[in-house]
């Protein structure tokens, strides 16, 4: 060998020595045959200790052993090779150096396996990232999770970066602001989400843990005006509003105060009429002929009804809320209807009723509910229009129609639903008798639909026309 | 789907020849048998197949239920001789399937004439007296190695990783191209063999059966060759000088060879 190759020989046996990479040779049965250096310092083992003695096998750890028989060792023979298997091998001092492990199959001439090529390359690193991209996949799906409770939660929540730019705007701030968050994300919170610049100066930041005191404050949209409680919590360069639509809780404690009020001025002023005319009997009675005594008396005796009628409205309503309140179903004429109302009314008004009604039809409801029903919308149209009132009775496919019209001042077309609410009144000054607990129509309307009928208003160009529904007797 | 197209039913050799059925262990697929099979066509009707699971199987037919325990896939060797209507079957099992044979066997002794039981072990985990080879943990770290390595070739990184060439994975994906199969079955399936204990069924074995013993084989030691020979009632045990697990892949003609003799 001259020099030349006598060098290239030194330093081919160099490279494969110290080369940084694991390198064993083994028979086809798994006996190693030879180690290279770095393999020995990886280890720890002394040559001895490999060569001759051990199989490659034997140098990993029992779970790698198992998966290098049952898939490695399969894979080499029907192969040829196997790439980059990542193993586990055992130190001689019992600790465990993650590695990828290649092997070629080496044949002889004849094309019989003879030899076996492995290269081990440490794969510490791989495994830390593996466990790392893990750990960030874990970590991945559980955020995911987290923004599946952020759309679906029911309170709206809005980040706001401390550039006052918003970064989150999840489903139900987006209903309760009227906006999209694909449009509004990344602009200015005060410019994009309406009223949140007053939000904003009205909220309070608490730190994290702390309980934030909701504020609550209106936001105009455009087509209504929403109330709406917010707190605000500081996160990390950005604060968190929390926001709840409270519109119909407000509307509730708005009814609530309406009642309240409503009930005791109507309950006062019957009261009142009846205590003054009681008091002037006490103390004048022997001065008072017997006329005004008589006129007293009547007084003390209408007011108490009109109390009793208003205590007995309270009652009706507290048990409709309370679905309390049972209706009859009676098989009856409609005629019956109609003619307990007109002789219900005052003799000298009852001239203003025009009736006009189909003959013979039989409907199923609760004949008393139905004819107090009617008989005070009559009253009602007697009271508001000085003209006629027409009470027509018409069949129709399933129902029979109960029509009451009058020519009467009417109401707004943007009312003739909200009559029917509780509590509601329309302008207080034209309010009489009474209908002034804005009661009247909201039972009669609760009570029609409890017989399985409807009621409503019809749009006419003057005067209001109220109508009640109510089934036919043969109509199933 | 029908049950051969759900095993990958492979049938070849002789067609009025006695079945010959040869089932794969854990970790590859009826590539197992490519070097020792063919030495059987001439004679017998020889029947190859995939575990559910394994191979060219039908994935979707994976029932973490029925597959809980080696009976699912000893139910799944029954049916694939009912429906190539097999009888007097050799079943030839490796490693796991040696003992799903067994099942079969215990099951419907009448379909079979012989099982030759390469590599058996009716328990891998040690247990008193017993010697299995194994302790729990060893079997958890090679749940460890499975994840390890199945990391970049599972279906759900395999996209993320097509075309990108700093990414080794997908090039070990095309070159381990034999005996693929599913992570996540790979996963359970390794659980269920190796937490398996069929010792109680060897002795209700009425089918001779043949123990193929390697030398050195750190799966089935020889302590566990001679537990299973001992405990079935009608058997035959070689120790064969092939070394290792796989036999079928590292010595077939020895393989053959034992075969034939017991035939």
């Amino acid at each position: 060998m001259n020099c030349e190759g006598e060098l290239l020989a030194e330093s081919a046996e160099e490279l494969y020595e110290s080369a940084p990479v694991g390198y064993v040779s083994s028979l086809v049965d798994g006996r190693i045959v030879r180690v290279n250096e770095t393999l020995l310092a990886w280890t720890g083992h002394a040559r001895d200790d490999l060569v001759d003695g051990k199989r490659l096998h034997d140098l990993l750890a029992p779970g790698a052993r198992i998966y290098y028989e049952t898939h490695y060792a399969p894979l080499l023979q029907l192969q040829g090779s196997v790439g980059a298997i990542a193993v586990e091998i055992v130190r001689a001092d019992g600790s465990r150096l993650p590695v990828l492990m290649t092997s070629t199959l080496v044949r002889d001439e004849s094309g019989a396996p003879r030899m076996v090529r492995t290269t081990l390359v440490d794969a510490s690193e791989r495994r830390r990232y593996e466990r790392e991209l893990l750990r960030a996949r874990a970590d991945a799906e559980s955020r995911a999770r987290a923004v599946v409770a952020l759309e679906h939660v029911a309170e709206g929540v809005v980040l706001v970066g401390d550039d006052g730019r918003l970064e989150v705007v999840n489903p139900a701030a987006e209903s309760i602001f009227g906006v999209s968050a694909a449009a509004v994300v990344g602009r200015a919170a005060s410019d994009a989400l309406p009223g949140f610049a007053h939000i904003a100066e009205s909220c309070t930041r608490s730190g994290v843990g702390e309980s934030a005191a909701p504020v609550v404050v209106p936001v105009q949209r455009p087509d209504d005006e929403r109330w709406v409680a917010v707190a605000a919590v500081d996160a990390s360069e950005a604060t968190v509003f929390t926001v709840r639509d409270v519109t119909d809780e407000r509307r509730l404690d708005e009814l609530r105060a309406d009642m309240v009020a409503i009930v005791s001025h109507e309950l006062r002023t019957p009261l009142t009429g009846a205590l003054g005319a009681a008091q002037t009997l006490d103390t004048r009675y022997d001065a008072l002929d017997d006329e005004l005594r008589r006129q007293l008396v009547g007084m003390i005796v209408e007011q108490a009804q009109r109390l009793a009628k208003i205590l007995d409205q309270i009652l009706v309503t507290s048990q409709l809320d309370s679905q309390n309140l049972r209706t009859g179903s009676e098989t009856f004429d409609v005629t019956e209807v109609v003619d307990g109302v007109v002789r219900g009314v005052d003799e000298g008004a009852r001239s203003r009723i025009v009736v006009s009604a189909d003959e013979g039809i039989t409907a199923r409801a609760d004949l008393d509910r139905l004819r107090q029903v009617v008989g005070n919308l009559v009253d009602n149209a007697l009271k508001y229009s000085g003209g006629p009132v027409r009470l027509a009775v018409e069949h129709r496919e399933i129902s029979v129609r109960i029509t009451v019209s009058d020519d009467g001042p009417g109401i707004p077309a943007a009312d003739r639903e909200r009559v029917f609410e509780k509590f509601f009144r329309l302008d207080p000054s034209q309010r009489t008798g009474v209908g002034g607990t804005g009661l009247g129509l909201y039972i009669a309307r609760e009570l029609v639909q409890r017989m399985g009928g409807r009621m409503g208003m019809l749009a006419r160009e003057r005067g209001a026309t109220f109508f009640v529904d109510v089934p036919l007797a043969d109509a199933g | 789907m029908g049950v051969v197209e759900r095993n990958n039913v492979v049938v070849r050799g002789a067609k009025r020849g006695q079945p010959m059925m040869f089932a794969h262990g854990f970790g590859c697929d009826q590539n197992m048998w490519r070097y020792v099979a063919p030495a059987f066509e001439d004679a017998y009707r020889v029947v190859l197949f995939d575990h559910v699971g394994a191979g060219g199987s039908d994935l979707a037919a994976y029932d973490r239920n029925k597959y809980a325990s080696l009976q699912g896939y000893a139910d799944d060797v029954l049916e694939i001789c009912r429906e190539l209507e097999l009888r007097d079957v050799i079943f030839v099992g490796h490693s796991v399937s040696a003992m799903i044979g067994v099942l079969a066997a215990v099951k419907e002794p009448t379909r079979f004439a012989k099982l030759v039981l390469v590599g058996p072990s009716p328990r891998y985990i040690d247990d008193g007296d017993y010697v299995g080879g194994f302790s729990a943990d060893d079997i958890e770290s090679l749940l460890e190695a499975l994840d390890s390595n199945y990391l970049g070739w599972s279906h759900t990184y395999a996209p993320a990783i097509m075309g990108r060439p700093d990414q080794p994975e997908l090039g070990e994906e095309l070159t381990n191209s034999f005996c693929r199969t599913d992570p996540e079955i790979a996963r359970h399936f390794a659980r269920v063999t190796f937490t398996s204990d069929n010792r109680g069924d060897l002795g209700r074995v009425t089918t001779p059966a043949l123990v193929l013993q390697c030398a050195d084989d750190i799966i089935a030691p020889n302590a566990v060759g001679e537990y299973v020979h001992s405990s079935l009632p009608a058997s035959e045990i070689v120790f064969m000088s092939a070394r290792g697990h796989c036999p079928n892949l590292s010595a077939p003609d020895e393989t053959v060879e034992a075969i034939r003799r017991f035939l």
